[in-house]
């Protein structure tokens, strides 16, 4: 567990890159620091193996300060991985992967036995251990780069923006390669980069840092769906919060909750008048305890002759419901292909509780694009008013 | 005995070398002495403080500002201004090449040092190298070809200046062009000592050079 307590780093006494952080991160947590350069996420992540002090407060690692180790001992027990690879040009990939564990002074084998085991887990072949870094390529630079962070096992891994000069193919494959070796390692990671679509995919909590001061420490999810104040809303960019928005909501918060029922033993006759009188087309049919037996439609009716008819005779039961807890976005294309226009939905206990519409979607759709609208008009305002 | 004078003069310069074989090589290996001391002590001297000066960049200004100054003293004078206070001899002719010596190699070992990528020096310092692992795991080999190359420099300087040795007693090729110089018809003589000299200062450049290429981290 890390722990920032009142951190405050102050650079040329007057330039503060870092005011007053409190910010926990737990064992094991894969945690983002996002912010704009200037932000003070390398300067934090920097504390934390102190190649800063900070200028007030401490921070504590598993309750201990981290100002009572020594800083080289320090280093050696936490992981570090920046842009551009940083590796020794002048060494072999070998000499560079089991960099920490010789300085911790493994006996060679093990170093040994190390380098090839992490160079078989992220799939680069044996004999590149003996070749210079010069003679791979950036991704495989960078696998490197961050096996060697993680040689001596270290407790917790610090990574400076590592794949800001890749290409967007290899570094999404070193994004699934971090997230299985944090999982595997159960190291707790801290990573600071400045896009947002690879904190979102890679952390279980982001930081959203700007001025020096942590903005919103939360996971990916909540902080999409309510972005602490208009900074973070407009760093994560109305895209992604378009997207959040649709992908987490669900038929319940849709849908019209006052769908018209009929219940069986009414007939044909009666089911007519209730349609003329409420202007509906289509009534569901359910028992005493409101489950969902089935429906019927004017088309149905408009067939038979006999209008003494019991509804239960020319029920259609081929109705499918929505789940009042399914979400909109897996849902949509299926309503959309039905071709119906009004589907009921039910909860677990095939209760009917609301109804989905043509209309309800229509107005969902506009809602959002209005919404957006409104969002972003905000946002030019403040920029015109600044 | 043949009139050696009318023989073509790259016949001469054979029966010199025929007739004074051992003197040549003696000579030749007290000039390669006096040279690579000099330029040794001053590689000894001037790499530390090379270091210490890319660390240090407000007084790096002035101590290359100052070693600037030396250099443009000339050899011969620098070698009379030395010799009231050493004295005669080979050491003189150590210390002047050594002198001439310290500016090229601490120029280029401030340079190589500072040039070494910042990066690679926060990634090593954030693995946990101790300052001293810094310098002799990263810095050192890092900027061990642009310093070769001031050793190159001083050492092609050093050849250069370990003839004038000839003027203070120290002996060394310069002799043997010193004795072309006073008799008549001496060119064969001058040749006899340039040769020697010219293949010292080319070799040592080839060679130099070779080692400079291979300790170039970027040709790995």
């Amino acid at each position: 567990m890390i722990e920032y307590k009142k951190v405050t780093k102050v650079y040329d006494s007057d330039i503060v890159a870092v005011k007053d952080a409190n910010i926990t991160i737990e064992d094991g947590e894969f945690v983002c620091f996002i912010g704009t350069s200037g932000s003070g996420k390398t300067t934090a992540l920097r504390l934390i193996n102190r190649m800063h002090d900070p200028t007030e407060g401490e921070i504590f690692i598993d309750g201990e300060n981290i100002q009572d180790y020594s800083p080289v001992n320090l280093r050696r027990k936490i992981g570090y991985a920046i842009q551009q690879t940083g590796l020794f040009p002048h060494m072999t990939v070998y000499e560079n992967v089991v960099t920490v564990p010789r300085l911790l002074e493994w006996d060679e084998k093990k170093c040994r036995d190390t380098a090839e085991r992490l160079m078989e887990r992220v799939d680069l072949p044996i004999e590149l251990l003996e070749r210079y870094p010069s003679e791979l390529s950036g991704g495989q630079q960078q696998r490197i780069g961050v096996i060697r962070a993680l040689a001596a096992n270290p407790g917790v891994v610090l990574m400076d923006e590592p794949f800001g000069a890749l290409d967007p193919i290899t570094r999404d494959a070193l994004h699934d390669l971090v997230i299985e070796l944090q999982e595997e390692y159960n190291n707790t990671f801290i990573f600071v980069t400045h896009d947002m679509d690879e904190a979102l995919k890679l952390a279980d909590r982001i930081a959203i840092w700007h001025e020096g001061e942590i903005i919103q420490y939360d996971t990916p999810e909540n902080i999409l769906s309510n972005p602490a104040n208009d900074y973070v809303r407009s760093f994560i960019g109305q895209d992604r919060l378009f997207d959040a928005k649709t992908n987490n909501i669900k038929v319940r918060e849709i849908m019209n909750d006052n769908p018209f029922t009929i219940t069986p033993g009414k007939t044909v006759s009666d089911a007519l008048t209730l349609m003329h009188e409420k202007r509906v087309d289509t009534l569901f049919v359910v028992d005493d305890y409101n489950k969902l037996l089935g429906r019927v439609t004017i088309e149905f009716i408009a067939n038979v002759d006999d209008q003494s008819k019991n509804i239960m005779d020319i029920i259609d039961r081929e109705i499918r419901p929505l789940r009042a807890d399914d979400l909109i976005q897996n849902k949509l294309r299926e309503v959309l292909r039905r071709g119906r226009s009004n589907i009921p939905v039910v909860d677990k206990s095939n209760i009917l509780v609301g109804i989905i519409t043509k209309t309800t979607l229509v107005n969902l759709t506009y809602n959002l694009i209005w919404d957006q609208d409104i969002a972003q008009e905000e946002i030019l305002e403040e920029g015109l008013s600044e | 005995m043949t009139d050696i004078t009318q023989l073509p003069l790259w016949e001469q310069v054979i029966y010199y070398y025929e007739a004074n074989g051992a003197y040549v090589f003696d000579q030749f290996f007290r000039h390669f002495l006096m040279a690579i001391y000099g330029v040794l002590f001053a590689a000894i001297f001037a790499i530390p403080l090379g270091f210490y000066l890319a660390r240090n960049a407000k007084i790096a200004d002035w101590i290359l500002a100052i070693a600037n100054v030396i250099q443009t003293v000339p050899s011969l004078a620098m070698l009379s201004i030395l010799m009231l206070a050493i004295g005669l001899g080979p050491n003189l002719v150590v210390i002047t090449v050594f002198i001439y010596s310290v500016l090229p190699i601490l120029r280029n070992t401030y340079i190589g040092v500072r040039n070494v990528d910042e990066n690679i020096l926060d990634v090593g310092k954030g693995m946990g190298m101790t300052n001293w692992q810094l310098v002799y795991k990263v810095e050192l080999p890092l900027s061990m070809s642009v310093i070769m190359g001031g050793v190159r420099n001083a050492f092609i300087m050093g050849v250069g200046v370990a003839t004038l040795g000839t003027f203070v007693g120290a002996s060394g090729l310069g002799d043997i062009l010193q004795l072309g110089v006073n008799a008549s018809d001496g060119a064969s003589v001058i040749l006899a000592g340039v040769i020697p000299i010219s293949v010292m200062a080319i070799v040592g450049d080839l060679f130099l050079t070779w080692v400079e290429n291979r300790l170039d981290p970027t040709s790995k």
